[in-house]
């Protein structure tokens, strides 16, 4: 095979993950509800459009804490004792990339949620 | 890009093909992902839904619906592998623990209900032509004559023998199958380590443990006048709500609207100015039979009858000038837009 | 001959650990030390370059510090390791930086996949397109190195081939 052609190749793929990329970070979440996974596990859920007034929810892992910060605008993590900080730099959680806090096993990302809050109803299809 | 075929050339071809398609696939899987929580199938003549959360949810899930099947096949009228369907055509059958401890549930509530809550009118639903879907509306002869062959007093059971003690007779274990199998898929969902689910088997919810956050489920109940409206919400932490009302299944003749809830002592469907019934207790089977129970009973004995059993469940009760009505124990997780009145014990 | 290139791949290492992240994954690395791994594999042959790699991850490991990253340099570096075993046979020596984007992109899914199993989750697969687009822009940049290098050293006889 031809140089020419191995670089077309690599080419296409580039601009395949180019297109990717673009598409996965446009999508800006569904809905406002916000989720935190500790190590895969949902430990905390907040659907940011029903908050009034902003406030910080502290997570504690055995390897350490993160403070998320909520407010009807969005969420980010402001503070963490991991070593790197990775988290506290992503900033305001944005459509598709999540914010990993790796050492600690948290992702905070959005869920995707229909209702208005409710879980579920009673009484309705047939019996 | 011709030669591409070639054997040392197939190779590498291979590797970037595997490499685009797993992009590929990573656009369409990606949207996916938040999903492993939640699924929704059809069994027991209605639609199931199970949200489960945690690290075994997925396997809770799929055991779910297996044992939802499962139930679906045992506890049926019509399958063929139906029990009760032997149990009816006989008139005396030989039938497994789990079918007889529902039966003698069943049985429990009738008496406890005075009736009110029977298994035994199968006959006449069938007449009415809810299950069938060739509706009829019988004649007070017809009726009467039905009537003579209902009452679980005239069910004998012994040991794992269930007969009847007049021919002609049938059961259905449709008012409480639902209750009992959100009981069972509970526990399977338990057992598998789940400690955060909300399930809704055609409407009767079940709520195990609270949201992944703690905080309580919240259960909406619908209002019987505006089916897309709901008369309040319920905030449930590993209890059940299960909803009776006329006005989810009925059929219209001659003007006059016929519903599926028929009361045991006349063979027509309940007529006493209650439109729904909604029953709060931990237990699936109890629940359900109870909400059909009190439905049949109208407000005042309803009443009467929580007061005597406080302890075992909690109510909604709404009658036909929207008028809500709710029982003491849930005064506290009970919210609605409209106001309503709290019934003491 | 085997020392002295492994010495180099941990400098490289060392260095490219200062870099910021490419991604909110800490740990995540570019993979440029790769370039004496394959360089080893093309004039010393697949053992000598396992060695240089191993070793290099171990004690790339203890110089930055970060045992956690240990973890996905091995994920990375084995799996680049293998599939550049497999191909630079089978490519002349014009398309060294075709086996080194290869394994470039191998080195990067390979730490993907670790970060998604320690995390328990799957969402991180979004950042595959840009890891791989990184993967294929390092791999060719290290790989044109090292070919040129090779070229270089062949024609003053230091290798055998």
């Amino acid at each position: 095979m031809k140089t020419k052609h191995w670089i077309m190749i690599f080419s296409a793929i580039l601009i395949i993950c180019a297109a990717d990329t673009v598409f996965l970070w446009h999508d800006d979440g569904e809905g406002s509800v916000v989720g935190v996974f500790e190590d895969g596990e949902l430990i905390y859920s907040i659907d940011i459009s029903t908050v009034d007034e902003d406030y910080e929810y502290r997570i504690e892992t055995e390897y350490g804490f993160n403070v998320l910060s909520i407010s009807s605008e969005g969420v980010s993590i402001t503070d963490a004792d991991c070593r790197d900080r990775t988290c506290v730099k992503h900033g305001r959680l944005r459509g598709g990339s999540p914010i990993i806090c790796l050492p600690h096993k948290i992702v905070v990302r959005w869920l995707s949620e229909d209702q208005s809050g409710i879980d579920a109803v009673t009484g309705t299809l047939l019996k | 890009m011709y030669n591409y075929l070639k054997g040392e050339n197939q190779l590498k071809r291979v590797v970037v093909f595997l490499i685009i398609i797993s992009n590929i696939l990573l656009l369409f899987g990606c949207g996916a992902g938040t999903s492993g929580y939640s699924t929704e199938f059809f069994s027991m003549d209605t639609v199931i839904t199970v949200s489960a959360y945690g690290k075994k949810a997925d396997e809770a899930l799929s055991a779910a619906e297996k044992e939802s099947n499962r139930l679906n096949d045992l506890l049926s009228v019509n399958g063929p592998e139906s029990e009760i369907n032997r149990l009816n055509a006989d008139g005396s059958a030989v039938l497994s623990e789990e079918s007889i401890n529902i039966i003698n549930t069943a049985v429990d509530l009738y008496y406890m209900t005075d009736g009110a809550f029977d298994i035994t009118i199968y006959p006449i639903v069938d007449l009415w032509g809810f299950y069938t879907g060739e509706h009829y509306v019988p004649k007070d002869s017809e009726l009467s004559e039905l009537l003579k062959n209902t009452g679980c007093e005239k069910l004998v059971i012994e040991g794992s023998v269930v007969s009847f003690e007049l021919p002609d007779m049938a059961i259905d274990l449709g008012g409480i199958a639902k209750g009992y199998a959100s009981d069972k898929v509970a526990e399977t969902v338990r057992s598998c380590g789940v400690k955060s689910a909300i399930m809704s088997f055609g409407g009767n919810v079940y709520a195990v443990g609270g949201r992944p956050d703690g905080s309580r489920w919240r259960v909406a109940i619908q209002d019987p006048a505006d089916n897309s409206a709901y008369a309040g919400i319920l905030e449930l932490y590993d209890q059940v709500a299960i909803t009776s009302g006329g006005y989810q299944r009925f059929f219209e003749q001659d003007g006059v609207r016929y519903h599926h809830i028929i009361d045991p002592d006349t063979g027509r469907p309940a007529d006493n100015g209650v439109t729904s019934v909604t029953i709060v207790c931990d237990s699936g089977i109890l629940a359900d039979g109870l909400s059909t129970a009190l439905f049949v009973m109208g407000y005042d004995k309803a009443v009467e009858f929580w007061r005597e059993h406080s302890d075992m469940f909690d109510a909604v009760i709404i009658n036909d000038r929207s008028e809500i009505f709710v029982t003491e124990g849930i005064k506290d997780i009970f919210s609605s837009d409209s106001a309503f009145e709290v019934i003491s014990r | 001959m085997t020392a002295l290139i492994t010495a180099v791949s941990l400098i490289i290492f060392v260095i490219e650990a200062q870099l910021p992240s490419l991604t909110p994954i800490p740990g995540i690395k570019l993979g440029l030390a790769n370039i004496a791994v394959l360089f080893a594999l093309y004039a010393l042959g697949p053992t000598s370059a396992l060695f240089v790699l191993v070793l290099r991850i171990i004690m790339g490991g203890i110089f930055t510090g970060q045992m956690m990253a240990v973890l996905y340099s091995f994920a990375g570096g084995i799996l680049a390791y293998l599939i550049e075993l497999l191909l630079y046979k089978r490519l002349n020596k014009n398309h060294i930086w075709v086996v080194s984007v290869f394994g470039a992109i191998m080195h990067n899914v390979g730490q993907i996949l670790v970060a998604i199993l320690i995390t328990s989750t799957v969402q991180l697969v979004v950042y595959l397109p840009v890891l791989i687009i990184s993967g294929i822009i390092t791999g060719a940049f290290t790989g044109l190195c090292a070919q040129f290098l090779l070229k270089r050293l062949e024609t003053t006889k230091i290798l055998k081939q």
